[in-house]
């Protein structure tokens, strides 16, 4: 009798419950909709950058990305100027400007903002204020450096023709 | 009775959940791809662009151009206009110091900037000048506050504009003492001498004057 009741209840079709996976699974979606963000427009964050925190809420837009970390500059995703823990040379320091860095921001600006250059004397006052600058550099910069590299950089980009600066931050 | 109970059982039957779960597994990769755990922001900074004949004071009457020069001890605030008088001018400056942990006052500065932008609304520029050592996170907490003031009604969070347009610039170290100083000019003509960022007649300069950012 034993022995049938036991061979009765074997013969149940073993069935898998996917309610719970299924909660589970609806939960990572909701929070992956929640978390999805499509404005930043392909910006790669530099993995030796960890960007300070800011109230800022402009909205990320195109540009020449720069980043700097403690151990190195990089425009457009090539090294230009070594640095050691955040700090450049004391001749660099001193003349704020970095001769590769100059030019490699003039090549940059020659190659893809130069055509757009207008002549101050052909521009109309009443449109200037309309006149739109793009050559805007990216700021990507570790969040420990201190702003002697900061502006050594800007300055380099300054004197190669990049006057506006976006600086990439994380929203608190 | 009991065999319509038990035939009504046996065709209860689970829903089908297998497509359900193949739209997930399709969706979560998808979904992953766009997250970002993070949210991204910009800070819109420029440097000086004036030359030697440029100035940098606004033109308008409701318009001061504000400067923020960050020493080690203080934060250092000077007005600039061309259509206040220098006793209205130095009102518009003052001298922040540090707190008692070390740390800016970012709270007094933020009310000094309410006030100057409340006199003056149209009024949109501030000149930084940090100093060398000041760390980067430190330099874009200041920043924080003289762009914009956040304020919190309910958990909804209003921004109010103060002085959003930041334009970076450092300023030239003091000549070596043992070198003697220059006889001061009764009036300065502003922007002259290569200096980009002009300190009006009336406001004594807390520093020496800023390069405009060239070395």
């Amino acid at each position: 009798m034993t022995i049938a009741k036991k061979r009765k209840k074997s013969t149940r079709a073993a069935m898998l419950t996917l309610t719970p996976l299924l909660d589970l699974f609806t939960i990572i979606v909701v929070f992956l909709i929640m978390s999805f963000d499509d404005e930043n427009y392909g910006f790669k964050l530099n993995p030796g950058v960890q960007p300070p925190l800011s109230t800022a809420s402009s909205a990320f837009r195109t540009g020449l990305p720069v980043a700097i970390t403690l151990d190195k500059v990089e425009v457009d995703g090539q090294m230009i100027v070594a640095l050691d823990k955040g700090r450049a040379t004391d001749a660099l320091y001193a003349s704020r400007l970095s001769e590769p860095l100059v030019k490699r921001f003039s090549e940059l600006y020659a190659e893809r903002f130069a055509a757009d250059d207008v002549s101050p004397a052909d521009i109309d006052p009443e449109d200037a204020a309309a006149i739109e600058d793009d050559a805007i550099l990216i700021v990507q910069a570790h969040k420990d450096l201190d702003y002697r590299t900061l502006h050594l950089v800007l300055n380099s980009a300054r004197e190669a023709g990049f006057f506006k600066y976006r600086l990439a931050v994380i929203r608190k | 009775m009991f065999k319509e109970y038990q035939r009504l059982k046996a065709e209860v039957t689970e829903p089908n959940l297998i497509p359900f779960m193949n739209l997930m597994m399709t969706l979560i990769p998808l979904l992953l791809l766009g997250a970002s755990f993070f949210h991204l922001a910009v800070i819109p900074t420029s440097t000086s662009q004036l030359t030697a004949n440029d100035t940098d004071v606004p033109k308008t009457p409701t318009q001061v151009s504000m400067s923020l020069v960050i020493t080690e001890e203080a934060l250092e605030l000077t007005a600039a206009s061309t259509s206040l008088t220098p006793e209205e001018l130095t009102a518009l400056g003052t001298r922040i110091p540090k707190r008692a942990d070390k740390s800016y006052d970012v709270d007094r500065l933020e009310q000094f900037l309410l006030t100057v932008k409340t006199t003056y609304p149209a009024s949109n520029t501030i000149m930084v000048f940090p100093h060398d050592g000041l760390d980067y996170q430190t330099l874009v907490d200041i920043l924080d506050r003289t762009r914009e003031r956040i304020i919190l009604r309910g958990t909804e969070k209003l921004r109010e504009a103060l002085f959003p347009v930041t334009v970076f610039d450092r300023l030239v170290p003091p000549p070596p003492e043992s070198e003697p100083e220059p006889e001061p000019e009764p009036e300065p003509a502003p922007g002259t001498g290569g200096e980009p960022v002009v300190v009006p007649d009336g406001v004594t300069p807390t520093t020496p004057a800023p390069d405009g950012g060239t070395p």
